[in-house]
């Protein structure tokens, strides 16, 4: 199984819509149960999540799955 | 049904709890431990086994029952990747491959050289031993190759119905 993504892209597409909502990689964290490690592993394209996590991401952060990692 | 090896499996893994952290971490930890596992497997083994040729008589059975303590969790490995619909047989044996299985297979060899050495079998028995292993590896290739027969089968039957 390969986690990362190839370019990084999908992990900026994650850092500028939670700029967007005004959320800090701490808030995003707590708010879908993950370490501050974990959101910064994502936005840095170091970390594909799983399909349950990308979902809670997608809804914490009002947009979906597709937007972010589509 | 879940299997003993899949519970047992399920608790050292803690999928849902948080003994290796959140998911990304858990990850990180399955990738790591996976590497350590392969890595201590084929040390150990080594070492055991050239300390059992070295050791001689009063080292060699303790020694290789070591190596069959390694071995038995391998096989519990192949049972739950088996139970979880994991493909076992390799689709092709590239040169990482061989090596791997090489480095992991020979010191049990050498373990059974230092045991027939350390006990100083008769000529006979050695000759038996020996035809014994030819024997048995013979049996091991008849048995992978049928096993591969097999999984072609079921992956052209697969085929047909999609």
């Amino acid at each position: 199984m390969r986690a990362e993504s190839d370019d990084g892209r999908d992990g900026e597409r994650v850092r500028n819509r939670r700029k967007e909502q005004g959320l800090t990689q701490v808030d995003l964290a707590q708010r879908i149960g993950v370490s501050r490690q974990t959101v910064v592993t994502m936005e840095t394209g170091d970390y594909a999540p799983s399909v349950y996590l990308a979902l809670r991401i997608a809804r914490t952060l009002d947009t979906t799955v597709e937007a972010l990692w589509g | 049904m879940t299997s003993a090896v899949e519970r047992l499996y399920g608790w050292i893994l803690d999928r849902d709890g948080d003994l290796y952290g959140d998911e990304q971490e858990r990850l990180r930890w399955y990738e790591a431990g996976s590497a350590t596992t392969t890595l201590q497997t084929i040390a150990v083994t080594w070492v055991v086994a050239i300390a059992a040729l070295v050791g001689g008589r009063p080292a060699a059975p303790a020694l290789t029952a070591v190596l069959i303590a390694l071995y038995v969790p391998m096989l519990l490995t192949v049972a739950y990747i088996q139970r979880r619909r994991v493909r076992t047989l390799p689709r092709r044996w590239g040169r990482r491959r061989v090596v791997l299985t090489l480095l992991t297979v020979l010191p049990y060899t050498v373990a059974a050289v230092a045991l027939l050495r350390a006990f100083r079998l008769s000529s006979d028995a050695n000759l038996g031993a020996a035809v014994g292993a030819a024997l048995g590896i013979l049996l091991a290739v008849v048995v992978l190759v049928a096993r591969y027969r097999k999984e072609r089968s079921r992956e052209t039957d697969t085929a047909d119905i999609e």
